[in-house]
């Protein structure tokens, strides 16, 4: 059984009278603990099925399902639920709460997590250390440079210790060598066995994942 | 850390905009008890003003004949039948539960008698009580009498007696020198002569009669009624009635006061709430891709709610405690120069403290219910836009 897997998976959007499919009978698998690298020009459909992987939209037609929970099953606070115990979120724009320090915007997923009892602080430190930022934990975004707003987001997408992470364009915003640490952290992440389907149209940033998934035009190619 | 600490944080960190909310709410709230403070003030200042201002009870012997008409001037009715009010009666009155609240005691003597072969009536005062109770009346001429056997005549009487001051007005008991002729009243004091009390008591063998006792009482102290039964109660031969177009002119006075400073209030509530609903759903637009992350790590709808509406009641509980703060302040320093009104009184009240506290609060949560809503539901996709 795939850990992740869609099924002739359709998602249509409507802009006024005209019906656009962003993705047409899409299939796939990705296994358990795989780095896998979404490809494809500007406009083809990628983002558009991590949004569906992430359970941030719903399909219009097919099944997608994760660790054999249907997606589509779900109601509006299932699906949150989901996301929180299953997902692990990097984005290209970072999204770091601007009136939270470096600590704070780590701990975000733990602060509606039940039973931590006192230990978030704890798993928020620890996270932001992996990172090497625990110097920097009481520091403001806007006191911090690209990379480090990355990778502040890349420990606030671990903090939860989430089965599967997903990265739309994580180097998107960073310089080569910035972008270059954070695909190694990346890579160190699928070394612990995480599932990691990362979003991009850098065929040099695709290849250090294991497997590649080309997809153009709503349908995978590759 | 909480969903508190997320308010909290948002709030401390955006001080120009906390503070912006917190203000606007603020005005909103003080304006509002500023107005119910100022009114409550006034209502106290208009209510002293008019107790002091005619008579609201009236002393009257028990008869058993006809009514006494102190306009129409039914005098007989007076002395018919029943116990006859003295001035020992006029001394009790002093002596109910409630003497505080009285504020004059006007006792009258009426006594019919003829003048230039023309029937007149002569009403024996206390000139200063009457004075005190009749602060409508002027002296149109001469001076205000200053010594026993000195008459004020009304202006009807003057006119009808061709008298003027400085005339002799010559009885059969006696004579009055007229020491002033007063203004138009537009009530039966224009037809009457008035002289001391105790003058007409002994030049009409009256002995120390009363025949009717007029009193202003503080009725907003305390309930007019219980007032009248205590009268009624010290003077088992009298008889004391409220004068009930008074009072309910006095309550009506006190209900309009108090509508128009609710009215006033409510409308600065809205207004604040408008401010604050403006303000949420502003806040909530450029949080979009804040809320989008939110739900993104696993937010529910109704975190981002609490979020939301945290903020809300934080910003309007302090709103409240500041709103009070000026509402309370403002007048002392404002009142004076907007009103010419030196001697208002604001007192601190609890009640009203508590109330524009709660009133803050639920403007403040009421406003943000419908923004805070809108962002809970807030589709991921769209609010993060790159997905």
């Amino acid at each position: 059984m795939s850990f992740i897997e869609l099924k002739n998976v359709t998602k249509t959007f409507h802009a006024g009278d005209e019906e656009y499919a962003a993705l047409r009978s899409v299939s796939l698998d990705i296994q358990s603990g795989e780095f896998v690298a979404i490809m494809g020009p500007s406009g083809s459909g990628k983002s558009t099925l991590l949004s569906l992987i992430g359970g941030l939209s719903k399909a219009s037609s097919g099944v997608v399902s994760i660790d054999d929970i249907d997606l589509g099953s779900l109601g509006p606070n299932k699906l949150s639920d989901f996301r929180r115990e299953y997902l692990g979120f990097v984005f290209q724009s970072f999204y770091l709460v601007p009136y939270l320090t470096a600590l704070e915007n780590v701990m975000l997923p733990l602060a509606i997590q039940p039973g931590l009892n006192g230990s978030a602080r704890g798993m928020a430190t620890e996270a932001l250390s992996r990172v090497g930022l625990d110097a920097k934990a009481k520091r403001l975004p806007s006191q911090l440079s690209g990379g480090e707003q990355e990778r502040v987001a890349i420990a606030r997408a671990i903090v939860n210790r989430p089965a599967l992470i997903l990265a739309d364009e994580p180097t998107g915003n960073l310089d080569s060598k910035t972008g270059d640490k954070v695909l190694e952290m990346l890579e160190g992440l699928h070394k612990e066995s995480r599932t990691i389907v990362m979003v991009t149209h850098s065929k040099e940033n695709a290849e250090r994942a294991g497997r590649i998934i080309e997809i153009r035009d709503g349908e995978v190619v590759r | 850390m909480k969903l508190l600490d997320i308010s909290l944080n948002n709030l401390l960190r955006k001080k120009g905009r906390t503070f912006f909310l917190v203000s606007g709410l603020a005005i909103g709230v003080g304006a509002a008890v500023a107005m119910t403070s100022v009114g409550d003030a006034m209502n106290r200042e208009v209510m002293h003003a008019l107790d002091e201002f005619g008579a609201n009870i009236l002393v009257l012997p028990a008869s058993e004949g006809l009514p006494l008409s102190y306009g129409g001037l039914t005098v007989s009715a007076v002395t018919a039948g029943g116990r006859q009010l003295t001035m020992e009666d006029v001394a009790r009155i002093g002596t109910i539960k409630n003497k505080d609240n009285i504020s004059t005691v006007a006792p009258k003597l009426l006594v019919q008698t003829a003048v230039k072969g023309t029937r007149v009536l002569v009403a024996g005062v206390d000139f200063k009580a009457e004075q005190r109770l009749k602060k409508w009346w002027r002296v149109a001429a001469g001076t205000s009498p200053r010594v026993a056997g000195e008459a004020l005549i009304g202006k009807d009487a003057a006119a009808r007696l061709q008298l003027s001051p400085g005339d002799t007005i010559a009885f059969p008991g006696g004579s009055l020198h007229v020491a002033g002729v007063l203004g138009n009243t537009g009530s039966q004091d224009d037809g009457l002569l008035f002289a001391d009390i105790a003058w007409v008591q002994g030049k009409f063998h009256k002995g120390n009669a009363v025949s009717l006792i007029e009193l202003s009482a503080l009725c907003s102290g305390c309930p007019i009624e219980d007032m009248v039964g205590q009268v009624n109660g010290v003077l088992p031969g009298a008889r004391a009635v409220a004068v009930k177009e008074t009072v309910e002119l006095k309550m009506q006075a006190m209900h309009y006061f108090h509508k128009f400073s609710l009215g006033i209030s409510a409308l600065l509530l809205i207004v604040a709430g408008m401010i604050i609903f403006f303000a949420m759903t502003a806040s909530v637009k450029e949080r979009v891709q804040e809320i989008g992350l939110f739900r993104a790590i696993g937010f529910r709808t109704g975190h981002i709610i609490q979020v939301l509406l945290t903020e809300a009641f934080i910003v309007s509980l302090l709103a409240g405690a500041a709103g009070y703060g000026i509402g309370i302040i403002s007048p002392r320093f404002v009142a004076p120069y907007l009103m010419n009104a030196y001697n208002l009184t604001f007192e601190f009240d609890p009640l009203l403290a508590v109330t524009s506290l709660a009133a803050s609060v639920m403007v403040g949560l009421l406003a943000s219910i419908y923004p805070a809503v809108r962002a809970g539901r807030l589709d991921p996709v769209e609010a993060l836009k790159t997905l």
